[in-house]
């Protein structure tokens, strides 16, 4: 008995196997470049974090000169660098964006006849944080 | 007008034929899709490694700037990340600066890590995987 070539049951197990393998493959895909996407974020997060720690070197060499010349006169490093500096009373202090999210605080004090380091920490800056978005999670108090 | 008999093509064996060829064609496509999605995830780790390897490194060289004056550093590494003599197939250059400043030093270091050969089925995935510049200032 003669048939034509129609849709048959290995017909229908190619298609389901070859629909499993393309949503394997896509799968694979996009996780394999979320995970390069998220490695690229985290190098230009160093990235960005080494050009405003260089920049704070910078900032430290300068003051150092300036001190070394018996000078308080902070605003040619402003102006040089781009920066505002907070001096009060002894303590000197700067910030520098390094991401959107993130800033570089520098605190020093200017005594003893050059400066000691007392802060200098990455923290986040709060103002470009939305706080509003916040996640009702159980707090464990029964309604 | 004769009409002209649709040619009927015999047994379920056409039929498996087909299937077979077209499964064979779709699993190409496939094999190559995940190949491709390897070399990404290869690439990812890469990064993060190179990125490790690269702080780890200049971390310590700055701790120890005094040691190094102008001077450029070469390490290779073979796929693995293990140190190998050269010719391999990451290769990490940090070129170090050290300048007299008013009071003190200015240490820059350039590291780059370099891939010397692309990753099968990226296209221009050779050349810098990394790169950034790193400053030491020292008054003692």
């Amino acid at each position: 008995m003669n048939k034509g070539a129609g849709i048959g049951g290995i017909t229908i197990l190619v298609i389901f196997i070859v629909l499993i393998l393309a949503v394997f493959s896509v799968t694979a895909v996009t996780t394999a470049n979320a995970d390069l996407t998220l490695s690229k974020r985290t190098v230009d997060g160093v990235t960005a974090f080494y050009a405003a720690d260089g920049k704070a070197q910078g900032i430290l060499s300068a003051i150092d000169a300036l001190l070394a010349e018996n000078s308080r006169d902070f605003s040619i490093i402003e102006q040089e660098f781009g920066t505002n500096i907070a001096y009060q009373g002894a303590t000197l202090s700067f910030y520098l964006p390094v991401t959107n999210y993130t800033r570089l605080f520098v605190e020093i004090d200017l005594r003893n006849q050059g400066y000691n380091i007392l802060t200098y920490l990455v923290e986040p800056i709060e103002e470009n944080i939305n706080y509003s978005q916040k996640l009702n999670v159980w707090t464990g108090e029964s309604e | 007008m004769q009409k002209r008999e649709p040619v009927k093509i015999s047994s379920p064996f056409m039929e498996i034929i087909i299937s077979l060829g077209v499964l064979a064609i779709c699993s190409v496509i496939v094999v190559g899709v995940f190949l491709g999605a390897d070399s990404l995830r290869k690439k990812s780790t890469d990064l993060l490694t190179a990125n490790l390897i690269a702080q780890s490194e200049a971390e310590y060289i700055f701790q120890n700037a005094a040691d190094y004056q102008n001077t450029t550093i070469i390490k290779d590494y073979d796929r693995e990340w293990q140190p190998v003599s050269g010719n391999g197939e990451f290769v990490m250059i940090i070129n170090i600066s050290r300048q007299e400043t008013a009071r003190g030093f200015m240490t820059t270091g350039k590291v780059e890590i370099v891939k010397n050969t692309p990753y099968p089925y990226l296209k221009n995935s050779e050349g810098t995987l990394i790169s950034y510049e790193v400053k030491r200032y020292d008054n003692e």
